[in-house]
């Protein structure tokens, strides 16, 4: 985690100073898991709920050092490859790491079987939601140390933030139903719109900027290129876990340099800043009245961030350009929103009330799905013509 | 994982249910007493938290449609300070349905409009009441 950057290419195409790596993230996640674990404890009346927060504290404080450990390489640039050659999701490869090289916790008595439940999930949700949740130490830590690295300067109390954090449906003594949510004071409320338009903006303006975006989906076709080259070295960081631990970012980038002739191009493109093209009129609103779209969009479009849509869709969009592979990207791009954030009020009918009706904020921050198509120099199409074809794959996607 | 087929059945239940959908939580226990109680065929994994059943899935995809300007979101006051949300298919999203509802069975289409026919009488806490019992609570 010391030689893989927080903010993967980001860090070497638009914020040049921004060189904090994943292990300075996993100190302040691990510091948050156990400054939350014992805020919400401290103010629980139930004494079950308090009791196993205070047993757990250790543990979450592992899994908040090791939630991010399954990321490759370059961060979350290379994820989507990463899952499709090895076909695990980066939950799974912490899981198997966490449990093959870390039996270690065990002589401090913090069970590896329970890291490896709260990083999965599988534990009870207001425990695991501490760690991977809308309002986790995952988002708290990264979001204030990435602009204070990029040099934003947001300004967010997050030892107020986090002392608004409570257990909702505590009184019910059913664990496995209680999860994390706010208390209902128009304090948290303000606070978690703050934290909410910091995370918006942090995407508008950094984990979205338009150079490293490009760099990142290209580097991610450079890896995807290699998956059936079977002398690349490329299969075996991905497979085997020993090489994946030992593969950082320069060492990925000097793979996929020997993995042949479109991978060494790309990682060329990326060092001299020879990235392909975009311009504006590449790029298609969704929500757009006009666009047409076929009956597989929106299914494809919510199974994950938009990586898989992209990839099929780049796919489909060379081939009818007739254009070799990849020379040609389809990017989606969805607005981060937080999913249900819940606070302690109730309706008549025992619902607690969702935060989105209680604020005039949250709604107005949708998710606005955008389609980018980035094209490498060496294609000679006009722009209009690729436009064209994209709005008829879109409106064809069925 | 959402596919074609719980996407024409939820562009059908908007279709199908007088206009709008009052309220996100409605929605869900609209969709919940559908899939456990009428057996439409709907694959949202529904998760059990203490005040009733609740499926991502099915907000994940009703983001995307609000998102992809398929479906209209409009607001209106419950009280001082709190608000609900109606769900209505815009014209982008009937055009849609209109195509892609098609590739259901026809039968399915009906049963489809009959719950929602059943439901749509009901006020929003019989169907919580309902929705929790038919998933088990």
């Amino acid at each position: 985690m010391l030689f893989i950057r927080q903010l993967g290419l980001k860090a070497y195409i638009d914020f040049s100073g921004a060189i904090h790596t994943r292990y300075s993230h996993a100190i302040g996640a691990m510091y948050l898991a156990g400054k939350i674990s014992d805020l919400v404890a401290g103010k629980q009346t139930k004494t079950d709920v308090e009791e196993l927060l205070q047993s757990s504290k250790d543990t979450l404080m592992a899994a908040g050092f090791l939630h991010d450990i399954g990321h490759g390489p370059f961060s979350h640039a290379v994820d989507f490859a990463m899952q499709t050659i090895a076909n695990k999701k980066h939950e799974e490869l912490a899981a198997e790491i966490i449990e093959s090289q870390l039996s270690i916790l065990e002589k401090s008595y913090i069970p590896v079987s329970s890291v490896v439940d709260i990083i999965k999930g599988n534990t009870y949700p207001f425990i695991s939601h501490i760690i991977d949740g809308p309002l986790d130490v995952d988002k708290l830590d990264y979001l204030m140390r990435d602009a204070y690295h990029i040099g934003l300067e947001y300004s967010l109390d997050v030892d107020h933030f986090a002392s608004s954090y409570m257990v909702l449906g505590a009184e019910t003594k059913e664990h496995s139903k209680c999860f994390l949510g706010l208390n209902n004071s128009s304090e948290a409320i303000v606070t978690v719109e703050l934290f909410v338009l910091i995370w918006r903006n942090m995407y508008e303006l950094v984990y979205y900027a338009t150079q490293s975006r490009i760099a990142e989906k290209m580097l991610e076709k450079a890896i995807l290129s290699s998956r059936n080259n079977t002398g690349s070295k490329l299969l075996d960081c991905f497979s085997n876990l020993d090489s994946f631990i030992g593969t950082d970012d320069d060492s990925l980038l000097k793979i996929l340099d020997e993995s042949g002739e479109f991978p060494k191009d790309i990682v060329t493109r990326i060092r001299e800043d020879q990235l392909y093209n975009f311009s504006s009129e590449l790029a298609v609103q969704l929500n757009d009245k006009i666009v047409k779209m076929g009956s597989k969009m929106v299914p494809d479009l919510s199974r994950d961030d938009g990586a898989f849509l992209g990839e099929a869709m780049t796919v489909k969009l060379c081939a009818e350009l007739g254009v070799p592979q990849y020379h040609v990207i389809c990017d989606i791009l969805k607005s981060r929103v937080p999913k249900r954030i819940d606070i302690d009020e109730y309706e008549n009918d025992g619902e607690p009330v969702e935060l989105y009706a209680k604020s005039d904020v949250l709604p107005a921050l949708k998710e606005k799905p955008i389609l980018k198509v980035y094209i490498n120099p060496n294609v000679h199409i006009p722009n209009e013509t690729i436009r064209k074809q994209t709005m008829k794959l879109i409106e064809g996607w069925q | 994982m959402v596919d074609v087929n719980d996407f024409a059945l939820l562009l059908c239940l908007f279709r199908d249910s007088g206009g709008l959908i009052e309220g996100r939580k409605r929605l869900q226990k609209i969709v919940c007493t559908m899939k456990y109680k009428n057996k439409i065929p709907f694959s949202f994994a529904f998760r059990r938290y203490f005040y009733g059943p609740y499926s991502e899935e099915l907000a994940d995809i009703v983001d995307s449609m609000v998102g992809t300007g398929l479906l209209k979101e409009r607001s209106e006051f419950l009280g001082p300070d709190i608000v609900q949300y109606t769900y209505q298919l815009s014209d982008k999203g009937n055009e849609l349905a209109e195509r892609t509802v098609n590739v259901l069975d026809k039968k399915l289409v009906t049963k489809l409009q009959k719950s929602s026919e059943e439901i749509n009488e009901l006020p929003t806490s019989e169907l919580v009441s309902l929705s929790k019992r038919v998933f088990g609570y």
